[in-house]
């Protein structure tokens, strides 16, 4: 997503990160990213229960996390450890300036989101004006 | 209960990594759209 950035500006998007983490492993987080977007904490996951995010160990310990993580490692990623809940899964949601969802995309496991070419498709001026005209009818 | 387009995004209260509280909906009133991403952890 880091790489869309200047795309999701344009779009006017306001890009905010969730997280359950620590304040002390947000910061190292932010570091070791370098990411440019908002982190917000929720450290009891009252957010995740109320946008209905799922906890699955059987689908957050899978294959494909391991491959992820593998990955993610090999690029000079820090691994810290479990930290939390690792049974908690994520999700990515667009909400407008009136507070109405958009998308609302739940991970099936820590791997899985949604492309970002799909999110910019959502976020277009052209993709907002047709959503409107589907509310009317 | 999963949300689905078109319902209320809830209103939340999360906080800065200062540990001040702040509206989730802060978030969505200060432009056109908000993406919210939400983490599995900082891991």
């Amino acid at each position: 997503m880091r790489q869309h950035t200047s795309d999701l500006a344009a779009l006017k998007t306001n890009v905010v990160i969730v997280s359950f983490g620590s304040p002390y492993s947000a910061q190292l987080w932010e570091k070791e990213t370098q990411s440019q977007f908002t982190l917000l904490l929720d450290p009891d996951r009252n957010s995740y229960r109320a946008y209905g995010l799922e906890r699955s160990m059987l689908r957050s310990w899978g294959l494909n996390t391991f491959l992820t993580y593998s990955r993610l490692m090999l690029r000079g990623r820090n691994w810290r450890g479990i930290q939390g809940d690792s049974s908690q899964l994520g999700g990515d949601f667009i909400v407008n300036a009136n507070g109405i969802i958009r998308l609302a995309y739940y991970s099936r496991d820590p791997s899985d989101r949604p492309p970002v070419s799909h999110l910019l498709d959502i976020l277009g001026p052209t993709a907002s004006h047709i959503y409107l005209d589907d509310l009317s009818s | 209960m999963r949300l689905r387009p078109g319902d209320q995004a809830p209103y939340v209260v999360l906080e800065d990594l200062s540990g001040q509280e702040t509206l989730l909906e802060d978030q969505w009133r200060s432009g056109q759209h908000t993406l919210l991403v939400f983490l599995r952890h900082l891991g």
